[in-house]
C-alpha cells in the first residue's frame, strides 16, 4: 500500500521512497524508510498531511502514491488477521 | 556576492532554515549599513555588512547544504569561505531544523547556534535542554527571542567562543581515512555527500543522510520535551485549517480582507489622496524647476517632465501608486507568512494547481500578482522547476488583473450590473484553467511533487511584521523602480517618433469591427501598457454599452502586462520566451474580446 491511501488517523511505517533529489529532501524533513507517521489529513485526490513526532509535513499526491508504506495501528484493528502481526 | 576577506575580519556566515529569523539576527548584527546583491549566475540576494571585526554575511533559507536548487549553491559557496558560522535555529522546530546543524558540524567549520523562538517554546509548553543539546553538538548554544532582542547580547560576547561541532564517529572515521585526498575535511565531506567529486573518494550521500537524520530523531529525544498541546488554540485552528470544509471558506474570507484592505483602501482611498497631493505640489514643482533650463516642448523635456515623462508620471508612479499597494501588500502577506498560514494555503490548493502544471507553493506569486504582477512575476523564482517558473509567469500575464486596475474594472463591471461582473470572473476563471492545463499537457515534464512542512499557527508579532514589510518593500522598489523608469522612457520615445499613431491605426480594423468597439479604444489599449489602470480608466471616460465594457474589460485584463511587468518577463525568461509570452496574451486577449463581442454585440 502507498502513502496517497491512507485514511485519517491511520498510523503507519514508511518502507521505500522514490529515488532522486525528493529523497534526499524527503530525509532532511525526516520521513526515510522506517519512519513511523500518522496522517492527520488527506484531502480529496490532494496531499496527505502526515505527521511525525510533532512536526506535520504535506505531501503530494503523486509523490505519496510512490512512498510505499506498511499499516500500523487504525486499519489494523479492524482487520482482524493482521492485528496479531502488527499489535 | 560574498567579497574577499577585509584585512582582520572574520568571515561569519548566518544559516539557517528558511523563517527562523535569521534576518533579525543579521539586522542587529550588522545594523543599517546592508549591502545586497544579486550572487552570480543566479537570481539569488546575499546580504553583507560588518559588526566590529566580523564580516558578516546572510545566506538564503535552506534545508540542508548541498546543490538541490540555487538557494543552496549559493549558501554552500558562502558557508565554503567562512570563518565561523553562525546556526539559527527555531526551537519550535528542533526536529526539522537539526539536520542542518548537525550536517554544519560534520562540516568542521567552528560554529555557534543560536536557538530561537524561545518564547514561542515556552508558550507551547516545550521544554528544550539547552545544556544536553551544547554538550552534544559540542559548540556553543545560546537561547534567544530575537524579535525582542532577548539573547541577542549574550550570542555576541560568545561570538568568539566559536568552535568546531562533534562530527558523528561514522564522519570521522570515514574523513580520517580519505585526508590525504583534498586540503580541507569540508571538502572531502561534500564529496562523500555527492556534492563535489574527488577522485578516489565514493559518494555516500544516502548513507550518511539517513545516518544524520537518526542522530537528529535521538537527539531530539533526548533534548526535547513536549507537554500535550492537542487542546491548544492554535494547534486546533491549524488543523481545522487543513480540512477543506473549513480551509475553503476560510481562504475566501481570508482573500476578501486582502481585498478591502488592499484593492478597497490602499489602491482607493490612499492612492486617491496621494495622486491628489503628486499632482497637486509635485508635478507643477518639478515641471517648473526643470522648465527653467529646459524647454517644455523638446523632446529632452518631453521625456523628463511631459506627459509621461520620468520626473512627473514615474516618480508620481512610484512614490503614489505602488509604494502603497507594495507596502500594503508585503504587510498583508507578512502576516499570512508569520503566521503559518500560507503552506496550509498551498496543501489546499496543490491539487487544482496540479492541473495547471504547478505545484501548492504556486499560491504565492498568484496572490501577489493581485497585487502587482511585477512584484509577482519576480517572486516566480521561489517555485521548484524552470517549468513552473513559466507556466505562472504566463498565467500572471495573461490572466490576474493588478490592484492597480482591479479597482477600476470592479467599478466599471458592477455598475452594469452583477450579472456582467460574475461573467468576467467566470471568463477569467475558464482562461486561466484552459491556459494552465494546457501549459501544463504542452510542456514538456511534470509538475514537482508538494514536500512541504506545515507550522504550527503563530500569532505573528508586529514588530516582525513590520520589519519584513519595510524590507521587502525596499527591495522591491529597489529592484523594480528602474525598470519602471525604462518602461516609461519606451513610452515616451514611441509618443515622441509617432510610433504611437502608427500603431492606433494599424490595430484600428482589429478593434472596431472584430471587437465591435470604438477607435479611440486603441488610445485606451495602448495607455494600458503604461499602467494598467490609465487603460481601465480610458474607457472609463467613453460611452460604452454594457456588453461594450464588458469586451473592453476582458480584452483589457487578458492584454499583455504594463510594461514594467514585461521588462520583468523579458529579464526572467530571456528574450525569445519573453516574446512568446507577450506574443500570447496579445493574441489570447484580442481573440477572445472578439470572440465575446460576436456573440454578444
Amino acid at each position: 500500500m502507498t502513502l496517497n491511501q491512507l485514511n485519517r488517523g491511520q498510523t503507519v511505517i514508511l518502507l521505500d521512497l522514490p529515488s532522486g533529489i525528493i529523497r534526499s529532501q524527503a530525509v532532511r524533513l525526516g520521513l526515510m524508510p522506517g519512519t513511523e507517521v500518522t496522517c492527520v489529513q488527506k484531502m480529496p485526490k490532494g496531499p496527505v498531511i502526515i505527521r511525525k513526532n510533532h512536526q506535520q509535513i504535506a505531501v503530494g499526491e503523486a509523490l505519496a502514491a510512490q512512498i510505499t508504506v506498511k499499516a500500523l495501528g487504525q486499519e489494523v484493528a479492524r482487520d482482524g488477521k493482521r492485528a496479531q502481526r502488527w499489535a | 556576492m560574498a567579497k574577499e576577506h577585509k584585512d582582520g575580519h572574520k568571515h561569519l556566515v548566518l544559516v539557517g532554515n528558511p523563517n527562523v529569523g535569521k534576518s533579525v539576527v543579521f539586522n542587529y548584527l550588522t545594523g543599517l549599513y546592508v549591502d545586497v546583491s544579486n550572487f552570480p549566475g543566479t537570481t539569488v540576494d546575499v546580504s553583507q555588512g560588518t559588526y566590529n571585526d566580523y564580516l558578516v554575511t546572510d545566506t538564503p533559507g535552506i534545508y540542508g547544504v548541498s546543490s538541490f536548487n540555487d538557494e543552496e549553491k549559493v549558501a554552500k559557496e558562502v558557508i565554503m569561505k567562512a570563518d565561523l558560522l553562525l546556526n539559527v535555529v527555531d526551537g519550535v522546530h528542533l526536529e526539522r531544523d537539526l539536520f542542518l546543524t548537525l550536517q554544519l558540524a560534520d562540516m568542521g567549520i567552528p560554529m555557534l547556534v543560536v536557538v530561537n523562538m524561545m518564547d514561542e517554546v515556552k508558550r507551547q509548553g516545550i521544554q528544550l535542554d539547552i545544556k544536553r543539546l551544547e554538550q552534544y553538538l559540542g559548540v556553543p548554544v545560546i537561547p534567544i527571542v530575537a524579535a525582542q532582542r532577548i539573547g541577542l547580547e549574550d550570542m555576541t560576547k560568545k561570538l568568539a567562543t566559536a568552535k568546531k561541532g562533534i562530527k558523528s564517529t561514522e564522519i570521522s572515521g570515514l574523513l580520517e581515512k580519505y585526508k590525504d585526498i583534498a586540503k580541507g575535511e569540508t571538502e572531502v565531506l561534500l564529496a562523500l555527500e555527492g556534492e563535489n567529486k574527488l577522485p578516489g573518494v565514493p559518494e555516500k550521500r544516502e548513507e550518511i543522510y539517513f545516518a544524520r537524520r537518526k542522530r537528529v530523531d535521538n537527539l531530539c529525544k533526548e533534548v526535547v520535551h513536549y507537554k500535550d498541546n492537542k487542546h491548544q488554540l492554535s494547534t486546533r485552528i491549524g488543523d481545522l485549517l487543513l480540512k477543506p470544509a473549513v480551509g475553503i471558506p476560510a481562504l475566501l474570507i481570508m482573500l476578501y480582507l486582502a481585498y478591502r484592505l488592499i484593492g478597497v483602501f490602499a489602491a482607493g482611498t490612499v492612492v486617491d489622496y496621494l495622486e491628489g497631493v503628486m499632482n497637486t505640489y509635485y508635478e507643477p514643482w518639478v515641471r517648473g524647476l526643470v522648465g527653467q533650463t529646459i524647454a517644455p516642448d523638446t523632446a529632452l523635456g518631453q521625456i523628463l517632465i511631459g506627459d509621461f515623462g520620468v520626473l512627473t508620471m514615474t516618480i508620481t508612479y512610484i512614490l503614489a501608486l505602488l509604494l502603497p499597494l507594495v507596502i500594503s501588500f508585503y504587510l498583508f502577506l507578512s502576516i499570512l507568512e508569520d503566521s503559518g498560514y500560507l503552506p496550509r494555503v498551498a496543501a489546499l490548493l496543490d491539487r487544482v494547481f496540479n492541473v495547471i502544471g504547478l505545484n501548492g507553493r504556486a499560491v504565492i506569486p498568484m496572490i501577489l500578482g493581485f497585487g502587482c504582477v511585477t512584484m509577482a512575476s519576480i517572486s516566480t523564482r521561489i517555485l521548484g522547476s524552470d517549468r513552473e517558473r513559466l507556466i505562472a509567469i504566463v498565467l500572471l500575464s495573461l490572466t490576474i488583473p493588478c490592484s492597480a486596475q482591479m479597482g477600476v474594472i470592479t467599478a466599471m463591471l458592477s455598475a452594469v450590473g452583477f450579472g456582467y461582473f460574475l461573467a468576467y470572473v467566470f471568463i477569467m476563471l475558464t482562461i486561466f484553467m484552459l491556459a494552465g492545463t494546457l501549459l501544463n499537457k504542452l510542456l514538456p515534464g511534470k509538475p514537482t511533487d508538494l514536500l512541504i512542512d506545515i507550522p504550527p499557527m503563530r500569532l505573528p508579532l508586529l514588530k516582525n511584521v513590520v520589519q519584513k514589510t519595510f524590507n521587502k518593500s525596499w527591495h522591491f522598489l529597489a529592484e523594480a523602480g528602474p525598470l519602471f523608469v525604462i518602461g516609461s522612457l519606451l513610452i515616451s520615445v514611441m509618443k515622441l517618433t509617432g510610433a504611437i499613431e502608427i500603431l492606433q491605426s494599424v490595430t484600428a480594423p482589429l478593434v472596431v469591427s472584430w471587437m465591435k468597439l470604438p477607435i479611440e479604444a486603441t488610445t485606451a489599449f495602448m495607455m494600458a501598457l503604461i499602467r494598467r489602470d490609465f487603460g481601465a480608466a480610458a474607457f472609463f471616460q467613453m460611452a460604452l454599452s454594457k456588453q461594450q465594457i464588458l469586451v473592453a474589460m476582458t480584452t483589457l485584463t487578458l492584454f499583455v502586462p504594463c510594461i514594467s511587468s514585461m521588462v520583468v518577463i523579458f529579464k526572467e525568461r530571456g528574450s525569445k520566451q519573453g516574446f512568446l509570452v507577450i506574443a500570447s496574451c496579445l493574441t489570447v486577449a484580442f481573440l477572445v474580446g472578439g470572440l465575446i463581442a460576436q456573440v454578444i454585440i
